[in-house]
């Protein structure tokens, strides 16, 4: 199958357009199990990587962890929370360390990476001593080891985000080899 | 437009039918069974990554075994019709030679089907 | 599968699924063992203060513990590493729940599954949100573990609760 039959709407206009449309169905479906997790289990981020040694040795980078965010449970110590600190992107994987929950229901608590000496409030933003519910992305209730190494090398390589592409787009297109 | 990684692989000879059943029950036999007894003795020893070990064993030794393609997969060659003249119909008059024919003439109706053992 | 390039490919995508197989069955068996620890707890207190701290006045504790347990059944081949945790919890005035962790160790496979210790003290001072040690007679310390499996879910588990009753004054 040459190159130009591969691009032109050749004599199967039929058989490209169920290529195309195969591909938009993938992409959709994905979609829709994201968003239904996101539902599901009311994390703006359902399953994330963890991208530092500050959880070491229990979870590594590249970890994989899936998150619910039931907000009628309220978090408790222990529990190994997801959260952004308020004006950064980056989600942080950490320990509850200490909870106060006053007399009107706001919880107000501190987190510890496992692997670190100190508390997180030097991470906090300037002035803030304690994180909110509103900062959780989510609370971790179950993991796989290693399946997230590939969103690592990604993000340390960004080219490589272009060559996969490039690549899936290419076997896509010259499937019917 | 094939990956040049293909295209190198594939320049070993192919193995015949019953080779390429045999290869897969083998492999899918090996794995599993391997993955059982793995699992059994990681269980008893308390220790997963003996489980690990012992699969991934089990699985460069199905590659060993089942990737190159060896004479053992190759005993049921596809034994195909003699290519029919110009003209003829189709049966075959035993003619079981192997070198082309003189008057090889494009056959307009190209051998169908093969002789299965 | 004619060819070697198909065969390496069918036998890597089985290769995988075989795997994905194991590490749920090693995950699922990871139920059949007890997760108790049968942790038994005794604490004393060594001093309370109350200080200034960023923006208010608050109880600080200090504690020493005796720990016995056994994490034997919880460190299994499906464990990888075990988190374990030392809790004072209490109501407040201000606060219904309050919950501060004053001691954690880190328990790995190959560690001694037995936890002893006699007079430890703790890691992280108890501070209180506000002056709600004081005179509080009802701190409960417990022991709480979170399991870290090789793969699946991250229970969390508890024993051992000890009552506490916290003097009126400063103790030293």
């Amino acid at each position: 199958m040459g190159l130009l039959d591969a691009f032109s709407l050749g004599p199967n206009k039929r058989d490209t357009v169920l290529q195309f449309l195969n591909f938009a169905m993938i992409v959709a479906s994905a979609l829709m199990i994201w968003k239904g997790l996101m539902v599901y289990t009311g994390s703006e981020s359902p399953i994330v990587v963890v991208l530092s040694g500050s959880m070491l040795p229990g979870l590594q980078r590249g970890d994989l962890l899936f998150l619910t965010n039931d907000a009628t449970d309220p978090i408790r110590v222990g529990e190994i929370v997801v959260f952004k600190i308020s004006g950064r992107d980056i989600p942080i994987v950490h320990r509850v360390l200490k909870v106060h929950e006053s007399l009107d229901g706001t919880v107000k608590f501190l987190t510890k990476g496992d692997n670190n000496t100190i508390d997180d409030r030097g991470l906090y933003a300037q002035g803030q001593l304690w994180l909110k519910q509103e900062d959780v992305v989510g609370r971790a209730r179950g993991f796989i080891p290693y399946v997230g190494m590939l969103t690592i090398i990604m993000n340390a390589y960004p080219q490589l985000k272009f060559v996969l592409l490039g690549v899936l787009g290419l076997v896509v297109i010259f499937h019917k080899d | 437009m094939t990956s040049l990684f293909k295209r190198v692989v594939d320049t070993v000879p192919s193995i015949d039918y019953h080779g390429q059943k045999l290869a897969e029950d083998l492999f899918t036999w090996i794995l599993s069974g391997s993955a059982v007894i793995a699992f059994a003795v990681g269980w008893m020893l308390q220790d997963f990554m003996m489980t690990l070990y012992l699969s991934a064993a089990a699985a460069a030794f199905c590659v060993l075994l089942v990737v190159p393609p060896w004479p053992f997969y190759r005993r049921h060659p596809v034994t195909f019709l003699p290519p029919l003249k110009g003209g003829d119909h189709g049966a075959a008059e035993g003619l079981a030679t192997t070198t082309p024919l003189a008057s090889s003439a494009p056959s307009s109706q190209p051998a169908e089907g093969a002789k299965h053992k | 599968m004619h060819s070697a390039f198909q065969r390496i490919n069918t036998l890597s995508a089985f290769s995988v699924s075989v795997l994905t197989a194991l590490a749920i069955g090693c995950f699922l068996t990871s139920y059949m063992y007890s997760p108790n620890a049968n942790p038994e707890v005794d604490v004393r207190l060594l001093q309370l203060r109350t200080i200034f701290y960023f923006d208010q006045s608050v109880d600080v504790a200090a504690l020493t513990f005796d720990l016995h347990a056994d994490f034997s059944s919880v460190m299994n081949w499906s464990t990888h590493v075990v988190f374990i945790y030392l809790t004072a919890e209490y109501e407040t005035q201000n606060n219904r729940v309050n919950q501060v962790v004053v001691w954690d160790k880190i328990l790995q496979q190959g560690d001694n599954p037995v936890l002893n210790y006699k007079e430890q003290p703790g890691k992280y001072g108890l501070f209180d949100d506000g002056t709600g040690l004081r005179g509080n007679k009802n701190v409960t310390l417990s022991l709480h573990w979170n399991v870290i499996p090789l793969i699946g879910s991250l229970p969390r588990f508890s024993g051992g609760h000890r009552q506490v009753s916290f003097p009126q004054q400063d103790s030293l």
